[in-house]
């Protein structure tokens, strides 16, 4: 467990770390952010427009944060990240969407909230 | 198992049974996953408040401020790039770590630090300001789930900051152990996805009420 | 900021002036607190006059051992079972005791003995302790004390955060406990419905009980699920491919999946409720722009995986026990390990048959109805690989392979039901009846069955002996004969629209059945004196059913059995290598069965710590603050706990070497009272051999 005899900062989560790679994830997710916030204040697109844009936005700045931050990939290093990431998408998806769905139909039918 | 198996298995030499050295467990790395599982459940929290939000994002009852009136997208650029630039510093000061630069490793942190802190402060300012307008999270449902979001995102920052200083005496003081490594790449982990989950903040509590 | 309350509070005792305005004069309290103090006593008694205060300290209250841990969260899980048993036994005496409006009224009550606001007290604790408090700590430990084994791990892969998990647990089973003498606990149902729960109509302690009771325990259920997968994902022996591993090992992995991702859900459900009572927040109230059918939706997106959370261990039993007692493999490990995958996957998309009749109509109904029903594909594939395994086996009914046949049997039943119950149509007339707790206490009583069958079946493995088979036997037929009897009534009075909660049963015809399930429960209480004989029986007999090889059933099929019993500190001399599924019935059919390995080598093993017990006392006293609002006590406990923290980041010295030669003379040790007891076994007439040839 806890020995040194072998120096830590060879271990490939160390050894990942890049410059390029996070400068290049700040940029993509200002720049992303920037133009999402450009989208839904200086431009008149109807609602649902707006969430299109901000959601294929956000996706893009979100991914690439995924993968240019935390370099998720399929080496046995980070197989087990990815895998358990891949599995928590849906879930986080079902939950909100799943409740917005029977949400929108309570409140058709009944009025209820908002 | 026929005799035949049996016999395969006495003829070889003996199969190993025991293995003669269980190696070297790469301590770094089943930290590293131990957190990021933790991390998933963490996201699922905000899961469950988007989940929420869905539903409260026009909850006005009785009370006549409406979300447009409260969240100006401009002005919630500004902790965006606070929060970003600051993990942008972290992951400068793990490309130091990889450099085994400790002074580059505590400057960039520090660095980060500092970034956070001024993201919380901008926070506090912009929902100090609601408060000045009567949008206390008292005032209506959504209001609550307004509050409720961005400050469970700010309490993370916040218990993430709490760690960075720790984690800053422990490098000046100890070094790069494995233990340290380990513990760097665990608050690694923690304040890159907090930048993750505020774009999902940003996009659908900011933007999508405003719009 | 925050709410005005109705009652006393100040600054410095917070709500604790309640006290003083209730009245400690109900017997049925007074009994409860003389039992539960007595209790006390007399354990703090034994352990001061046997010298064993340090004993406990060094070897169980500071161990990061996990199977110590394991053994202590299953007696925690016990002790809960126990009190949560009381429970039901004094709602069914209450329910049978308040029929009819000529049903005379004692204590203060108008009818039976609980008044209707202890009575919802009493359901409500019954339905969260038994769920959050007995059943999960007692799975929970069970996957802590075999798993690692199972894959051939010297330890978990996080020891100090297995102690935290433990010690939170205690903090949440104190605090139920202290809100049974300090004030009261919530009324409102386990699932605590809103607005029910918010202030203006729960204004006393008790939901905050509740609430940091949960939230304090699921603090534990993730750390320890965290764990598990850590384990699973990253510990196992050399050989030991995924698809190799035990089905409880694919259980265990399946459960904290769930566990890991719905828990959080809970914690938020639970925290924006807390907002409402607290700082008047909107969330769950009726003004303002609240929706309280949004805290049912979180309370069930975490629900319903929770009930998978909590069989899927249970599977994992049937799933080592069947094979064993039946002398074969078991059916189809693949097609287990998908169904256990699949439930665990289903198992999220199918929370909203809780409430079927929110109103959202039958688009919603039908897509969350036919989700349910698939469920029911897996289960079947496991049922069936059960059963397949056991045709042409050699089988035996020992005690564990009993429960494991009443478990699969109750599968059954609760299975049809709830497909019965996930048809919307039927759903509308039968929610809230009695029909639905017979159900879902029918599920959960194949987790009872299943545990008490696991605790038979590792008994050996744990403590070095069999418990008492004939006993075990008794305590069998006691607890399935009170099953039939609580459950086939209530399903009946569920059927005759007798709706759940109820303290006062206005239908005299519904008598008899009531009386039905007294007698019912009047069996469980003797199955539980049988239960605990069968315990110090098997103890004082303890020599003469020691178990002589590490594979105490002769026919198990797992790496735990390829150890010693009880297995010493470090699981494995030398790390196993695995073969084949089912690695130790592959050595024993290749005659491998030697624990020898050629040289030993040094062990590293985590040190003893005390900090997880110290951060449980930060963590109790901040529970307990926050439920009295003492808000200056809350700030120090949670400085506590914070600086604790960080000093454990500090913290050095916090593992050893066993060196080889020491593992060398513990492993001889062992060998050679193994040898002593084999040949005093040889020696004796044949009625205390194998238990595989005691019948």
């Amino acid at each position: 467990m806890a020995h040194d005899e072998h120096n830590p900062l060879t271990h490939p989560e160390v050894r990942s770390a890049s410059s390029a790679m996070y400068i290049a994830a700040f940029v993509l997710g200002i720049v992303a952010m920037g133009i999402a916030c450009l989208v839904t204040v200086g431009f008149d697109l109807s609602q649902s427009d707006t969430l299109t844009w901000i959601t294929v936005l956000a996706v893009i700045a979100g991914l690439g944060q995924l993968f240019l931050l935390f370099k998720l990939d399929l080496s046995k290093t980070m197989i087990w990240h990815t895998v358990s990431l891949v599995l928590t998408v849906p879930l986080f998806f079902m939950a909100v969407g799943l409740t917005i769905w029977m949400f929108h139909y309570l409140a058709l039918r009944t009025m209820v909230g908002g | 198992m026929s005799r035949h198996d049996n016999n395969r298995y006495r003829d070889r030499s003996p199969v190993t049974l025991w293995a003669p050295d269980a190696g070297h467990p790469d301590a770094i790395g089943l930290r590293s996953i131990g957190f990021w599982l933790y991390m998933m459940s963490d996201a699922m929290i905000f899961a469950a408040l988007f989940a929420a939000h869905g539903v409260y994002t026009h909850a006005y009852g009785t009370s006549d401020i409406t979300a447009s009136q409260v969240i100006d997208p401009v002005e919630g650029l500004l902790p965006t790039l606070f929060l970003f630039t600051s993990v942008l510093m972290y992951g400068l000061a793990s490309v130091a770590l990889k450099n085994d630069d400790r002074a580059g490793v505590v400057r960039w942190m520090g660095a980060s630090l500092g970034l956070g802190v001024l993201f919380l402060l901008v926070e506090v300012w912009e929902f100090a300001g609601l408060v000045g307008e009567g949008a206390v999270p008292q005032a209506s449902a959504f209001l609550s789930d307004f509050w409720t979001i961005v400050w469970v995102h700010g309490g993370h920052v916040f218990v993430g900051l709490i760690w960075m200083a720790a984690m800053l005496i422990q490098i000046s003081r100890e070094g790069f152990t494995e233990t340290v490594v380990g513990r760097f790449i665990n608050l690694r982990i923690f304040w890159f996805f907090q930048a993750v989950i505020w774009v999902c903040v940003y996009t659908y509590v900011y933007l999508m009420g405003a719009s | 900021m925050f709410v005005d309350l109705q009652g006393p509070w100040n600054w410095f005792w917070g709500r604790l002036p309640l006290l003083l305005q209730l009245h400690y004069n109900n017997p049925v309290i007074g009994f409860a607190f003389v039992l539960a103090v007595g209790g006390g006593l007399v354990v703090v008694a034994a352990l001061t006059y046997f010298k064993l205060w340090g004993w406990l300290w060094r070897e169980w209250l500071t161990t990061v051992d996990h199977k110590k841990i394991g053994v202590m969260y299953i007696i925690v899980g016990l002790v809960m079972l126990f009190r949560g048993f009381f429970d039901a036994l004094m709602i069914r005496t209450q329910q049978a005791a308040a029929v009819g409006p000529d049903s005379p009224g004692i204590l203060g009550a108008t009818h039976g003995y609980l008044t209707p606001y202890h009575m919802d007290q009493v359901f409500t604790a019954h339905g969260t302790i038994m769920i959050l408090l007995a059943v999960t700590p007692m799975l929970v430990g069970f996957m802590n004390l075999i798993m690692p084994i199972q894959i051939g791990a010297r330890d978990m892969a996080y020891p100090f955060l297995n102690a935290v998990g433990l010690w939170m647990t205690i903090v949440a089973v104190g605090l139920v406990m202290a809100s049974l003498f300090i004030g009261d606990f919530s009324h409102a149902g386990w699932v605590g419905l809103t607005p029910l729960t918010q202030l203006a109509h729960s204004p006393s302690v008790g939901v905050d009980y509740w609430i940091w009771v949960i939230q304090i325990s699921s603090i534990g259920t993730t750390v320890g699920a965290v764990n598990l997968i850590a384990t699973i994902l990253k510990m196992r022996a050399p050989g030991m491919t995924l698809m190799r591993m035990p089905i409880f090992t694919w259980t265990t992995l399946g459960t904290n999946i769930i566990g890991l991702t719905s828990f959080p859900v809970l914690t938020i459900a639970l925290l924006l409720l807390t907002l409402d009572r607290y700082v008047g927040t909107h969330f769950f109230t009726a003004d303002g722009g609240g929706n309280f059918m949004m805290y049912t939706n979180l309370f069930w997106i975490w629900g319903h995986p929770e009930v998978y959370f909590v069989v899927l261990p249970a599977f994992g039993f049937l799933s080592e026990i069947v094979p064993t007692f039946s002398e074969k493999p078991l059916f189809n490990h693949n097609a287990m390990i998908v169904a256990t995958m699949a439930i665990a996957g289903v198992s999220w998309a199918v929370w909203l048959h809780h409430f079927f009749i929110m109103g959202q109509g039958p688009v919603v109904n039908t897509f969350f109805s036919i989700a349910t029903m698939l469920v029911g594909i897996p289960t079947g594939v496991k049922v069936f690989n059960w059963a397949f395994t056991m045709i042409k086996g050699r089988v035996r009914l020992e005690t564990p392979m009993l429960w494991a046949l009443g478990s699969i049997l109750l599968l059954i039943g609760g299975g049809a039901t709830g497909m019965m119950l996930a048809i919307p149509a039927i759903n509308y007339v039968s929610h809230n009846s009695v029909f639905v707790v017979a159900h879902f206490h029918n599920m959960f009583l194949i987790i009872a069955f299943a545990l008490f069958g696991a605790v038979s079946f590792w008994w050996p493995k744990v403590f070095g002996f069999h418990l008492d088979e004939k006993l075990g036997k008794i305590f069998f037929w006691l607890f399935w004969s009170g099953s039939v009897f609580v459950f086939v009534p209530m399903y009946a009075l569920g059927f005759l629209g007798m709706t759940r909660r109820l303290d006062y049963i206005a239908h005299p015809g519904w008598w008899p059945l009531l009386l039905l399930e007294v007698f019912g429960i009047g069996l469980y209480v003797a199955s539980i004196f049988a239960f605990l004989l069968q315990i110090v029986v098997s103890i004082r007999d303890r020599k003469k059913n020691a178990v002589v090889t590490s594979d105490a059933w002769q026919t198990s099929r797992n790496l735990e059995w390829a150890t010693h019993c009880p297995p010493p500190f470090y699981n494995f001399a030398a790390t196993p290598v695995v073969h084949s599924i089912d690695e130790w019935a592959w050595r024993r059919e290749h005659g491998l069965t030697s624990l020898k390995p050629d040289h030993y080598a040094d062990i590293h093993m985590p040190k003893n710590t005390m900090v997880p017990i110290v951060l449980a006392f930060f963590t109790g006293v901040f529970g307990f603050a926050a439920v009295w609002r003492v808000w200056w006590l809350a700030g120090f406990a949670l400085l506590g706990v914070i600086g604790t923290l960080i000093f454990r980041m500090f913290q050095k010295d916090i593992d050893y070497i066993v060196p080889a030669s020491e593992v060398e003379r513990i492993e001889t040790a062992y060998l050679e009272k193994m040898d002593d007891r084999a040949h005093a076994s040889i020696h004796q007439t044949g009625e205390h051999g194998s238990p595989a040839t005691q019948h």
